[in-house]
């Protein structure tokens, strides 16, 4: 661990002299010391490849692109909730109102709509919970 | 005189979009290569980093202006990048091979390969990024964080959640696994 320190700068005097009197005397160490500064030096030697300069023009204006989108889907999925909801509602009103149908297809027909009404709140209620109890919720997942 | 990040950071979250502008195009080269380093591929670390500031500023409120901006909007990153499942992907090092530019960099878009250079053209040099192409994710990540970012233990230790010690630990350990791999070359 003293050789990462020392090649990473980041190693105090007395360390430095501990490290450098045992390399000294220890052939072995010495050997592994030097393989490990050639390792680094090599690695701090790659580069990471140009991006033409248009890309960083256009960056910010992708941001905002994608902000907008996000917003614009969030409209979007409250709308289709809005005529779920609204369809759902009618439904239910004709299934009541309708003489002509049985009683047992009319409680079949509300019964399924209960049934999808409660495994939606309970996805729902999952993931609200996961969200108080996820410790990266600060960050963003 | 430019505004300081802090500064731009609590206009953000005033809601001040022009603010958070600025503040992307300070950090816009350093996250596009951060995602770059994590994903391998150009178009889809341009999408992730510039994904990832959408969600900064989604989340600006809860940031604290006092802290560096970068270790919070990094952890972002590679939060988005876990949920998009692409947690295997490989990074792709590459060495400079005749036929590059004279800068010696190569353009992104000019060549199938990934997105590292090596600086020298030695044998060793384009060994070596091919061995860190093969290494796990993590040795990768602590590799690129201490030598692509020249961040310190501390800024290690900040950006990725963990204490010293275990930076310096990852440290070694990925450098052991490529000296291992590189032995007939040192």
């Amino acid at each position: 661990m003293l050789m990462m320190r020392k090649i990473d700068g980041e190693i105090g005097e007395d360390e430095e002299v501990k490290l450098n009197a045992h390399v000294a005397t220890c052939r072995e160490c010495a050997k592994e010391f030097d393989q490990y500064k050639r390792i680094a030096g090599a690695t701090a030697k790659l580069a990471m490849k140009r991006v033409p300069p248009e890309h960083w023009d256009l960056y910010w204006a992708g941001v905002l692109n994608k902000l907008e989108r996000s917003i614009a889907w969030i409209v979007v999925g409250v709308g289709a909730l809005a005529v779920l909801a609204s369809m759902i509602f009618r439904l239910v009103v004709i299934l009541i109102t309708t003489n002509s149908l049985m009683w047992w297809t009319k409680a079949g027909v509300l019964t399924l709509m209960v049934g999808m009404t409660w495994l939606f709140a309970s996805v729902a209620r999952e993931k609200m919970a996961m969200r108080k109890t996820d410790k990266y919720r600060g960050i963003w997942r | 005189m430019e505004p300081s990040d802090g500064e731009l950071l609590a206009r953000s979250q005033a809601g001040d979009k022009e603010a958070f502008g600025v503040i992307v195009r300070r950090y816009m080269k350093r996250a596009y290569y951060a995602a770059l380093a994590i994903v391998g591929e150009h178009h889809e670390a341009m999408d992730l980093s510039q994904e990832a500031f959408v969600r900064a500023y989604k989340g600006i409120r809860k940031f604290d202006t006092s802290m560096a901006f970068f270790p919070w909007f990094y952890r972002i990153l590679k939060n988005l990048w876990i949920n998009r499942g692409r947690k295997g992907r490989h990074i792709k090092f590459t060495s400079l091979t005749a036929g590059d530019d004279e800068e010696g960099q190569i353009d992104i878009a000019s060549s199938d390969a990934g997105p590292f250079v090596a600086a020298e053209r030695s044998e060793m040099a384009k060994v070596l990024a091919q061995e860190m192409d093969a290494l796990d994710g993590e040795k990768r990540e602590i590799l690129y964080l201490r030598h692509f970012e020249n961040m310190s233990y501390r800024e290690m230790a900040e950006t990725l959640g963990i204490p010293e010690g275990t930076v310096m630990s990852r440290l070694h350990g990925a450098r052991q696994a490529l000296r291992a791999r590189m032995e007939r070359y040192l």
